[in-house]
């Protein structure tokens, strides 16, 4: 493993803060207040700038391809006040955003410049599978090699890109991003904005900004016993919002803005809040009707789009401390990022969203498959149907099909359950049918829950199907699953 | 990684300084200074350009990240132990998760992190000694070296000492567990690990009695005897119903036939595990001896929490057995500690408060203090019922053996019991529930710890129904085929989500699935296929050489089930010696029963009946009653299309489904281990074109005949059902 090297002022400690005060050079020092008390993004009382993640340039002029090329690279780059030396696509954190719209040909050329192998996953994307960045159907991009990516886009939402080797540790360093597929026949907001969140600090036992490396090193290859002691997740993670620490976005007061979130975290789940939620869309596109939630929870892995409209008035977007270990946890609500309106105006009305009003289909009451989610922090092993990844059992479902999955959760942890190359739809939670009919590619599965789902298996292949907290996903908690002709 | 440690000598100044910085510099300005004395960054080619994401160019006011600077001091730390330098002990910062060992000179040097939560203490653990600590005042300095000494507990169990209070959440006293312990006690007091001692049918099955036949008139009309006996839970005499087998009348010979003419001197070690709180000494106890909080609380805080070590190679369960308790010896010096200086053992280290005297085990982390208990061989009690050695050379046979199904399973060791049965307690932010006291963090209250390291006490299970752990374990799945007249389903049950065999722990469980088909609302006749075997249930049961028409005390209504065995055996995968090759088919004990067909109870004269058609031609044949509403238990299923899953226990005469106490073999067990399966085929007449087969897997937990006989009452749990 590379070694990753770190330099700023959080980790220097008393030390930083007495060269400090002793240069007494007219810059403001960090200081201890009584009490000391670690609380996470709730200490950062000022605001950074929002920012627009840049959008990959498209190459190819012709029209119905989206030609990209990502550079992955080692890159040092600054979160908080802290730099980090970790990876990038085309030197930025989060990557490139690429969109492209519906029935696109996307063609993504993926050049190695990192030390260590690495693919590209489409995250909720129905690629061929020998697209789909999974090592073990193709191999892996070795350093300094080339790979193109090629696929048509029949989806519409906001998916998300990253490697699917070493997979906790590259993500963790930095390369993911975001991956927009329009439709357009969709109404256009006044503003339109991917919100990548991101975790730091969520290594149990380490220092509240462990290296990077050694997170990898410590947390996910081999828990020691003090993390198996006391978890892997702090009581309250911090958060970055495209890789700032609480930022300000602009709007104006009277249009309407729509927000596609994106939890790249590792580990870290958000459970979103703020004042009437109007979820328009999930993992896959938008939704069979509005949603207006209390709060929304996202798991690794998970995306939702939201429509805000904008009065006058600033709307604060918070996340209640919620752990993996079971869901909220003590604690108050801390702060991600707000959007603050400019000028004189009334909210909006919302816009008229193509919401599909298809109702939730009826469970058929037979299943045909069940995954049970099983492990412990206690010994770091997770397992699906008691079986740790690669030692699995194979099985098998038609294409076309529409199989029905029952996934159940028997762990200490929740576990967000992710599918590779095919979409499903939600039939109940314990037994309750969804209010809104839901199609997904990564769904939550809460501890002692029993989610039933219905594939949609298209693509021909053997696809992952794993727990999108990604320690998990290492420590053996996928399987595949053979979608046969 | 790199660390910057400022030693002693720069120390105070530094802190006084970082207190006072912002008024000793002047205006605040944007940006911190970084002042990089960490090693420097390797050329690997990195960028660093404008477009850097998060560059702080993009920063509109400073960041004010207060107290986020780890302020670290590095300490060096003397452990002794009984006044000599002790190697191996753990050393830890309270409220941090990391550890060091005191080398051989009893020294270990650490880093404390100055910004942690609640006091500032170091904390030395040994396995001998109750841990303990030395805290700091910030603002009066840190040394750089600090002593903590060990005293080792006494190893002897203190038979003196008496079991303290869990409580309960509608009380609240400083003497209780539940105190402090909310979140835990709470939990606990809902499992059944707090009536393990206090549960009516464990007494009924003890003293031979039936606890809610209250009338002499009743108990009599069941052939039961209403006699003066010890009222469980007080000692008291009282009258009551005594019926059927029990543990004491059947290992004590003036015990038999009603209450205890002679003191019993055979108690079957029942107490050990079900009221192991009984104060006194360990073992040989009488469950009636349980009182007050021996008996009200069963298995609880002050007892588990005073085992020093599972002794794996014992056979006998319990207190007196596995379980090694150490209760302390050390009288207390003051009086609010107690008689005694108390001793807790537990899974964290890091528990130095003297009301609690905390010393860590492991064994509180995974399966080994289950097996304490839930492990159970059977040698049998009385001389004539000795188990077959031919057939069980250890001389003993497997009664409960959840601890060694989960050992030779796929869920061993990554997912010992506690992962499922001992849920995180997100909201708890320690043991002592921290998060609702206002003196915060630290030594008297423990630090905080991370979401996940509290574990609800919850021991979920099969009869707390909102854990869902049955549901959870058991799926059901069909496959359907329609031709020539008649609709087959093959149905497979698995056990997908137990770590252990299903049923498991008590032998008187089992799992029936039992399968129907309809077309619309019709439902269909089975004409052949696996049939429920007499466990799953009946009133009655005739074999073909006894006839099939007249049926004592049947009712219009009832229902005849006749079934076809062949005498063959099915060779099912099953526990020890049914699925390790020892055991041929036969031997298995599971006799392959075929519908044959049912009628219905037409008319009664007498023992004589009339059927609503023919009866089919069978073997055996069971009568059983659809349930009334209100009935207390549920329906007989033997002879039904379907399938049962236990582990069958008999005693010296044949008498299947028996107390695990009389028993002296077992005779078939095809529950299923982990991720283990099982399909059955049923086969019903068709009379449309596409029938419904559906599939519904019942957790029974007594069997219907021993309910009937003690008048318990209960229903079967739905596991899973499906339909196709």
């Amino acid at each position: 493993m590379k070694s990753n090297i770190r330099y700023g002022s959080r980790w220097l400690g008393l030390g930083t803060a007495i060269l400090l005060v002793v240069g007494c050079s007219g810059e403001p020092t960090p200081r201890v207040s009584g009490g000391a008390q670690l609380t996470g993004a709730a200490v950062h009382r000022e605001h950074t700038i929002f920012r627009t993640i840049p959008a990959a340039v498209d190459t190819d002029l012709a029209p119905g391809i989206v030609a990209v090329e990502l550079t992955a690279r080692p890159y040092k780059f600054t979160v908080g006040d802290q730099q980090v030396l970790g990876y990038a696509y085309n030197g930025q954190v989060p990557g490139p955003t690429l969109v492209a719209k519906v029935g696109d040909t996307v063609r993504v050329t993926l050049h190695n410049q990192l030390p260590d192998p690495t693919t590209i996953h489409w995250h909720g994307v129905n690629v061929p599978i020998t697209m789909d960045g999974v090592p073990w159907k193709m191999p892996a991009v070795e350093p300094g090699d080339s790979f193109v990516y090629e696929f048509v886009v029949n989806q519409v939402g906001t998916f998300w890109y990253h490697p699917h080797f070493d997979t906790g540790k590259q993500v963790d360093m930095g390369l993911y991003g975001a991956l927009v597929i329009t439709d357009p026949t969709e109404p256009t907001a006044n503003r339109d904005e991917v919100v990548v969140f991101d975790t730091w600090g969520e290594h149990g036992g380490l220092p509240a900004f462990p290296p990077l490396g050694e997170a990898w090193g410590t947390v996910m290859e081999k828990p020691t016993d003090h993390e198996v002691d006391h978890g892997v997740d702090l009581r309250q993670l911090r958060w970055t919002v495209n890789g700032s620490f609480n930022p300000e976005m602009d709007a104006v007061a009277g249009e309407s803005v729509r927000l596609r979130f994106v939890n790249a975290s590792n580990n870290g789940y958000l459970e979103l809040s703020w004042p009437t939620i109007r979820q328009i869309a999930g993992d896959q596109g938008l939704l069979a009707e509005l949603k207006l939630p209390e709060t929304l929870v996202l798991a690794p892995g998970d995306r939702a789009e939201v429509e805000l409209l904008m009065g006058e008035d600033p709307i604060v977007i918070t996340t209640y401390p919620y752990t993996m270990y079971g869901g909220r946890t003590s604690g108050s609500p801390v702060e991600l990022f707000r959007v603050v309106p400019k000028g004189q105006g009334n909210k909006p009305a919302g816009l008229p969203w193509n919401f599909s009003g298809e109702k939730p289909s009826e469970d058929p009451l037979y299943t045909d498959l069940v995954y049970v989610l099983s492990g412990s922090n206690q010994g770091g092993v997770w397992m699906i149907n008691g079986e740790t990844f690669p030692n699995i059992t194979l099985a098998k479902v038609a294409t076309g099909s529409r199989p029905v999955v029952e996934i159940r959760n028997l762990s200490t942890t929740e576990h967000p359950f992710h599918t590779h190359g095919m979409v499903f739809e939600v039939l109940s939670h314990n037994g309750v049918a969804p209010k809104v009919r839901s199609i997904e590619d990564t769904i939550n599965i809460r501890i002692r829950e029993s989610v039933r789902i219905r594939l949609h298996p298209e693509e021909p292949g053997e696809w992952m199907i794993h727990c999108h907290i990604l320690p998990h996903a290492h420590g053996g908690m996928m399987t595949l699953l053979e979608v046969t002709l | 990684m790199t660390h910057i440690i400022w030693r002693k000598t720069t120390f105070l100044t530094s802190v006084l300084f970082v207190l006072n910085v912002s008024s000793g510099c002047g205006e605040s300005s944007e940006k911190s200074q970084t002042t990089d004395v960490s090693e420097p960054v390797p050329d690997l080619g990195t960028d660093s350009g404008p477009e850097s994401a998060g560059d702080t160019q993009d920063t509109l006011e400073h960041a004010d990240m207060v107290a986020e600077l780890p302020l670290l001091w590095e300490m060096t730390v003397y452990v002794t132990l009984d006044g000599r330098p002790v190697a191996g002990a753990l050393v830890m910062q309270g409220g941090r998760v990391q550890r060091w060992e005191t080398d051989t000179l009893g020294i270990a040097t650490v880093t404390l992190d100055l910004s942690t939560p609640g006091d500032l203490g170091i904390v030395a653990a040994h396995p001998n000694a109750r841990s303990q600590a030395e805290t700091f005042v910030l603002e009066l300095g840190l040394p750089n070296e600090v002593t903590i000494s060990l005293t080792s507990f006494d190893e002897l169990d203190n038979e003196s000492y008496v079991f303290g209070d869990p409580g309960r959440p509608d009380e609240n006293s400083s003497s209780q567990c539940r105190h402090c312990h909310e979140t835990v006690t709470f939990s606990w007091f809902d499992s059944p690990h707090r009536t393990s001692a206090s549960n009516p049918k464990v007494h009924d099955l003890y003293s031979g009695t039936a606890a809610s036949v209250n009338t002499q008139q009743d108990c009599e009309k069941k052939g039961g005897h209403w006699d003066l006996g010890i009222e469980p839970g007080t000692g008291k005499e009282i009258n009551r119903c005594y019926v059927g087998a029990g543990l004491l009348p059947y290992a004590n010979v003036g015990c038999q036939d009603g209450p205890c003419d002679t003191p019993p001197d055979q108690f079957g070690a029942c107490a050990d595990c079900h009221a192991p709180g009984i104060n006194g000494k360990l073992g040989g106890r009488d469950l009636h001896e349980a009182t007050g909080i021996a008996y009200e609380y069963g298995v609880h805080c002050d007892v588990c929490h005073h085992v020093e070590s599972v002794d794996l190679a014992q056979d006998a369960p319990g207190v007196a057995g596995r379980l090694k308790i150490h209760r302390p010896t050390e009288r207390a010096s003051s009086p609010a500690l107690g008689d005694f200086l108390p001793l807790t053992f537990g899974p964290n280290p890091d528990v130095p408060v003297v009301k609690m005297g905390g010393v860590a085990r492991n064994h509180f982390r995974d399966s080994t203090l289950c097996a304490g208990c839930h492990e159970l061989e059977h040698e049998g009690f009385l001389p004539g019922d000795k188990p077959d050695v031919s057939r069980w050379p250890t001389g003993k046979i497997p009664i409960q053996t959840t601890f060694s199904e989960w050992e030779q399973g796929p869920f061993h060791p990554g997912a010992p019991c506690q992962s499922c049965h001992m849920e995180p307690a997100p909201l708890a932010q320690n043991g002592a529930d921290v998060q609702n006291l206002a003196i915060g963090p630290g030594l008297i209250s423990g630090w905080e710890r991370p979401p996940g390291t509290v574990r609800q006490h919850s021991f979920a299970g099969p009869r707390q129904p909102k854990t869902n752990m049955l549901q959870l374990a058991a799926a059901v799945f069909i496959e359907k085929t329609v031709e020539a007249g008649a609709v087959t389903g093959k149905i497979t049950v698995k056990n997908v989500g137990a770590g252990h065999a299903i049923p498991t722990g008590e032998p008187m469980r089992s799992m029936i699935v039992v399968v129907q088909a309809f077309c619309g609302t019709t439902e269909l006749t089975a004409i052949g296929g696996d049939a429920i075997s007499d466990v799953g249930g009946y009133l009655d049961r005739r074999q073909v050489d006894q006839g099939f028409d007249t049926w004592p005390n049947a009712q219009v209504g009832d229902v005849i089930r006749v079934v076809q065995t062949t005498g063959e055996y099915h060779d099912y995968p099953g526990f020890g010696p049914f699925g390790d090759g020892t055991f041929t088919p036969a031997q298995k004990g599971l006799a392959k029963e075929w519908v044959a067909g049912q009628v219905t109870v037409t008319a009664v004269e007498g023992d004589t009946v009339t059927f609503s058609g023919p009866l089919p031609e069978g073997t055996v044949a069971y009568r059983s009653r659809p349930p009334a509403v209100d009935s207390p238990v549920p329906p007989g299923w033997a002879g039904a299309a379907g399938f049962v899953f236990a582990r069958l226990l008999a005693d010296a005469a044949g008498k299947r489904q028996v107390p695990h106490f009389v028993a002296k073999d077992v005779l078939s067990d095809n529950r299923l281990l982990p991720q283990q399966q099982w399909t059955s085929t049923h086969i019903f007449a068709a009379g449309c074109g596409d029938p419904t087969i559906r599939a519904t897997l019942y957790y029974r937990p007594y069997p219907l005949g021993l309910a009937m006989e003690r008048s318990w009452s209960f229903q079967d749990t739905i596991m899973a059902e499906a339909q196709r």
